[in-house]
């Protein structure tokens, strides 16, 4: 960690613990009980199904046929 | 018998360096990146630019919130080594940065949603607008974005210094806003360690702010009990403000830094002012010069002996620290002494070294401290050229070689307007001073 990182958050002195102690207890909260699925990727888009020719059956017996 | 409380002196915090933080920045930028490419890839769908380049800007643009505040956070290594200005300057081109790619992920996020489900653009806005936590999200954009046209520069002339800052302070409602939105974005869900990190870099970076612009400017007030002692014109429009603290050395405190000054009035206790310190600090004083400039100013030109003030500080690296050279050259132009003036009476000075200040000013009624630094200069040994009115040549790499003709041998420290600023650069350039000879505190936040 660069010494400017360290120094921002320089824990000399009792208050200075407590503020950070409660910076990291509040971040433990948020990130633990943050959603676990996205609410922005919203519903899923309706299936579209794509039918080729591939997909349609030619052993289908016709009706009628013997 | 008197007991006196004796604290020994903090030992100062180190001075950080510009590509010590630009590397940190850079890394911490490269991670926002690889993260959503990475997603991207690992995803089971078909690759889509436009959500990736939504997400990209997302967290680039999150990452972008942090490096700002903290920057503005006052952390004190960053104040000394790196210097206010330009701290500043680089948090108002990073600002303009973060808002242009808030408004990139806007609209390749709702661009993407109409996309994926075949909508109009304005369907998809309405529906996306609907997710949870977007419409806080938007609000705080549309906060991001009511400060940046405010901090546009034509703008910004228009509006006092005052109600620029306390329009500046919405920005924080702004990241709290949006701050559910980026927890719960794509890119963290599903990664409980991701969400915990992204939280601890905003809490952590808030909690700076609250130590270092709440905590210690109390702290200071509490320990050195600083009131108004003194209050004298020192010229047209200039004011002198005499502070007298306790045990103010333990602030260490150095000629050609700065505080912000928050005088505890009723008319000017709202807002804290930049001042630089007009004469070295001693134990139980601080000299402060004024110009009116603004509403703020023009105040503090009445402000009452005995008023309390909280001072944050000191700031600043414009500091004979950055020295060198055997030899100086301070540079001043109007209200721009302030600083000066106090670097002219502490500026180490051995025999066979050489201290000369230019000063320049619009008239002679208007040059300051006149006679203290005909003083100073006589009683060190150093010398003081006085420019001033029309007579005054301009400043060019011949005016600046003539009056000093070993310039590219010195290092130069300079305070003034900004227009002097420039041509000043110019003329350094074309002398051929090496920039890290060039040491300068612009005030124009």
């Amino acid at each position: 960690m660069p010494p400017f990182l360290r120094s921002a958050l320089a824990t000399s002195d009792r208050t200075q613990r407590v503020i950070v102690g409660l910076a990291v207890s509040v971040a433990l909260w948020l990130g633990l009980t943050a959603p676990s699925t996205s609410p922005v990727a919203g519903p899923a888009p309706p299936a579209v199904v794509t039918v080729t020719p591939a997909s349609v059956s030619h052993d289908v017996p016709r009706v009628g046929a013997r | 018998m008197t007991t006196t409380t004796t604290r020994t002196a903090p030992q100062l915090p180190g001075r950080a360096r510009a590509d010590e933080l630009a590397v940190t920045v850079l890394l911490g930028a490269l991670v926002m990146v690889v993260w959503p490419v990475l997603d991207a890839m690992r995803g089971p769908g078909p690759f889509q630019p436009v959500v990736l380049i939504a997400h990209l800007a997302g967290m680039l643009a999150g990452f972008g919130v942090v490096v700002l505040v903290g920057l503005m956070a006052r952390v004190p290594s960053l104040e000394r080594g790196i210097g206010a200005d330009r701290l500043a300057r680089w948090h108002g081109l990073g600002g303009r940065l973060v808002v242009t790619l808030v408004v990139i992920h806007a609209y390749a996020a709702t661009a993407a949603w109409a996309q994926s489900r075949q909508e109009s653009g304005w369907l998809a806005l309405w529906h996306v607008l609907r997710l949870p936590w977007l419409i806080a999200a938007t609000l705080g954009t549309a906060m991001f974005l009511a400060v940046a046209v405010l901090s546009v520069r034509a703008a910004r002339r228009r509006v006092s210094y005052e109600a620029w800052h306390a329009t500046h302070l919405l920005v924080y409602l702004g990241v709290a806003l949006s701050f559910v939105h980026q927890l719960a974005g794509p890119d963290l869900t599903g990664h409980r360690a991701l969400q915990v990190a992204w939280a601890l870099m905003y809490t952590l970076v808030f909690a700076a702010v609250l130590i270092h612009r709440v905590l210690t400017p109390l702290r200071t007030a509490g320990r050195h009990r600083l009131r108004v002692l003194e209050v004298y014109e020192e010229g047209p429009g200039v004011t002198t403000i005499v502070v007298e603290g306790r045990h103010l050395r333990e602030l260490q405190a150095e000629s050609g830094q700065f505080f912000r000054w928050r005088f505890l009035s009723p008319d000017t206790w709202l807002t804290a002012h930049p001042f630089s310190l007009s004469a070295p600090p001693t134990d139980d004083r601080l000299r402060l010069t004024v110009k009116t400039l603004g509403d703020g100013s023009a105040k503090l030109q009445k402000v009452e002996p005995g008023t309390w003030l909280l001072a944050e500080g000191p700031y600043g690296a414009m500091t004979a620290a950055r020295r060198t050279r055997r030899n100086v050259l301070l540079i001043a132009g109007g209200v721009g002494i302030t600083p000066m003036r106090a670097l002219f009476e502490t500026m180490p000075l051995s025999t066979g070294q050489d201290l000369l200040l230019v000063y320049r000013a619009r008239s002679e009624s208007d040059l300051l401290f006149r006679a203290e630094l005909e003083h100073l200069a006589g009683s060190r040994g150093a010398r003081v050229l006085f420019e001033f009115g029309d007579a005054a040549p301009p400043l060019d790499r011949r005016h600046l070689t003539r009056v000093c003709p070993d310039v590219c041998e010195r290092d130069v420290y300079f305070c003034g307007p900004p227009g002097m600023s420039g041509a000043l650069r110019k003329a350094l350039r074309a002398s051929g001073l090496p920039q890290e000879q060039f040491h300068e505190e612009r005030f124009a936040f």
